[in-house]
């Protein structure tokens, strides 16, 4: 006679409203928000990120721009203007710069998100309500592009009075939707690295050399045709590259061609695409093997 | 069509953990494998409580794991008020909550109320029956005068209450509690214990904890489980009656005595030793302790550095049955 057997007493399953009523949903948008409410909320209750989102930018961005200011006078130089085709290298740099802070922050937002569940002691119970997997990390995923929307912002306007330089606003419409469409390529690129954070708990080393090397490649700070030639083969593996480089021609020309839109749009709908089968089969994976290992809330 | 199922079903669950030591991050040099759970089964009923008493490392907090969904079992499995927890993993977590005993468990910078509210919505409840539940929740575990301060600016009792009321935001038919009093102060251990018993005799919970008071206050069938088996289960009553012909001796000595001689002495049924700060406590059990006890505090008094500084005959515990069963004490 089993345990089982001795002490089986069967009786209907247990219902209520909520029981009865409940699918399993591929995505819970509500779920998503809830989440990205709760992490901003909790932003905001720490007053140095205040800090982190109106100064911090700024203060990266001004040693290069007082660099470039003291190579090559004060906004343009000859050979910046031949090799890049634009001829205030200030205005190329800070629109470089706001469209980076969205390409960081898309990376490593999931991955942060998840770490600090981790700290905090909560990646545990947030796993075992029934949220599919997918709106905790876009959840994860919006509410740090609300922050570095506001960080971006912050430093565009400021950057842009203290500097003296102004952009076009004629073009604004195809700049929001390629800038969206960067961020959700790279969400993409955030599931994996949350997965990561998942596995190794603390991949510093490695998002580290990502990071930086992400920056390298990024032409943010100088135009691409300024890396050596293979190099310039990687950057255009980096979803941010092309949008970098549309964006920064809109926002300063105010020229809109539809041919080139299409283009940039295209290759980053097939970036999105790949990213998000890549990211969301990595954290699956990971998901995976961290249970396997009953490593779940570990840190 | 309902089915007609227990609140809780195991079968054969078995989770081995394999750690791999590494040398130079690739290379294998070590394999160590630890079976966590070696086949347990076991079926519970709709509002009952279930307890599972064992020391630290039975196996108890793996097996609540697996059932979460929280650690993939090795084979095996279970269902949660009938959702098998590998292919209808998403009901099953519908249908349960689980308090875990850490109260790092919840957000400190939130407040109480926004914990519980934001834990809710996870669960699909509209913002106003969120707070509802949320007040009424808080209410009942005497935390609504704190419902608005951060949880960082509470004690550890009141975090504990919070992760607690949470596990039953959603009204689950089943309940997982892994160790929910550890660490509390006694008044709030008291008030948890007495909550469970009360409030929610029309749920079904599986309840470890090595506290043997508490499995014998709160549960209707007891499970002793050791090494990831389960080595014995009954009725609080009857796991008791087991050992009712013996009796319990505790000697607290300074110093420390060697247990395998003890163990080999005419009449002891089991012994077990634990010692801390230069001082040990011997628990042996056997059909007279009295009589045992005038020869155990006769061969104790012969040791060199050896004092006897109290000594005690019990009724049998819990402890007593694990002891007998296991030759190990719950609280090791």
């Amino acid at each position: 006679m089993t345990i089982a057997d001795t002490i089986s007493e069967e009786t209907p399953r247990a219902g209520s409203l909520y029981l009865d009523s409940f699918k399993p949903r591929l995505m819970d948008w509500t779920a998503a928000r809830v989440f990205a409410a709760k992490n901003l909320r909790i932003a905001m209750r720490y007053p140095a990120n205040f800090i982190i989102w109106g100064v911090m930018p700024l203060l990266w961005l001004a040693p290069y721009m007082l660099m470039m200011t003291a190579l090559g006078g004060p906004g343009t130089s000859t050979s910046f203007t031949e090799i890049s085709g634009f001829d205030n290298f200030v205005k190329f740099a800070i629109i470089g710069w706001f469209v980076f802070q969205y390409v960081e922050a898309s990376i490593w937002s999931v991955g942060n998100s998840f770490r600090h569940e981790q700290f905090s002691g909560t990646l545990e119970p947030l796993f075992v309500t029934p949220v599919p997997r997918i709106s905790i990390l876009i959840g994860a995923a919006l509410s740090d592009t609300v922050q570095t929307s506001i960080s971006a912002i912050v430093l565009l306007t400021t950057a842009s009075f203290l500097f003296g330089v102004s952009y076009a606003l004629t073009a604004i419409a195809p700049i929001i939707v390629l800038l969206l469409m960067m961020i959700l390529a790279l969400y993409g690129f955030g599931f994996m690295v949350a997965g990561m954070i998942l596995v190794f708990k603390d991949p510093s080393v490695l998002t580290q050399f990502v990071g930086t090397a992400l920056f390298t490649v990024s032409p943010v700070n100088y135009p691409l045709q300024a890396l050596p030639i293979q190099a310039r083969y990687v950057a255009y593996l980096v979803p941010s590259t092309i949008a970098i480089i549309i964006i920064r021609e809109l926002a300063i020309t105010g020229v809109f061609e539809i041919g080139q839109f299409l283009s940039a749009a295209a290759g980053l709908g097939t970036t999105i695409l790949f990213f998000w089968l890549v990211g969301i089969a990595s954290f699956r994976y990971a998901e995976r093997w961290t249970k396997n290992r009953g490593s779940m809330g570990g840190f | 069509m309902t089915l007609t199922v227990n609140a809780v079903e195991i079968e054969n669950l078995t989770k081995t953990f394999i750690s791999i030591r590494r040398r130079a991050i690739v290379i294998p040099v070590e394999k160590k494998r630890v079976e966590a759970l070696k086949g347990i089964s076991l079926d519970i009923p709709h509002g009952k409580v279930f307890g599972l008493l064992g020391p630290n490392g039975a196996g108890k907090t793996t097996l609540v794991k697996c059932l979460a969904t929280l650690v993939l079992p090795t084979s095996g499995t279970a269902r949660i008020n009938g959702y098998d927890i590998l292919q209808e993993s998403t009901h099953a977590r519908a249908s349960m909550g689980v308090c875990q005993g850490n109260e790092r468990s919840i957000y400190w910078k939130l407040s109480a109320r926004e914990n519980m509210i934001f834990f809710a919505k996870l669960y699909r409840m509209p913002h106003n029956e969120a707070k509802e539940r949320a007040d009424e929740l808080l209410g009942r575990m005497e935390l609504l005068e704190k419902a608005d301060e951060k949880a960082e600016k509470l004690s550890h009792g009141m975090r504990m209450k919070i992760v607690f009321a949470r596990a039953l935001i959603h009204d689950p038919p089943v309940l997982l509690f892994d160790e929910p009093t550890q660490g509390l102060d006694p008044t709030f251990a008291t008030d948890l214990r007495k909550y469970i018993r009360e409030k929610l005799s029309d749920k079904t919970i599986l309840l470890t904890t090595h506290y043997m008071h508490e499995a014998d206050l709160l549960c209707d069938k007891i499970a002793l489980i050791n090494e990831g088996e389960i080595k014995s289960f009954d009725t609080p009553k009857a796991l008791k009656k087991a050992v009712r012909d013996y009796d319990s001796l505790h000697i607290r000595v300074e110093g420390k005595p060697d247990i395998e001689t003890i163990k080999k002495m005419d009449s002891v049924m089991s012994a077990a030793i634990s010692s801390k700060d230069g001082h040990a406590e011997i628990v042996a059990t056997s059909h007279d302790g009295y009589e045992l006890a005038h020869r155990l505090l006769n061969h104790l008094h012969e040791l060199p550095g050896v004092r006897v500084e109290h000594f005690e005959v019990k009724e049998p515990t819990l402890d007593d049955v694990f002891l007998q069963l296991t030759g190990r004490r719950i609280e090791d």
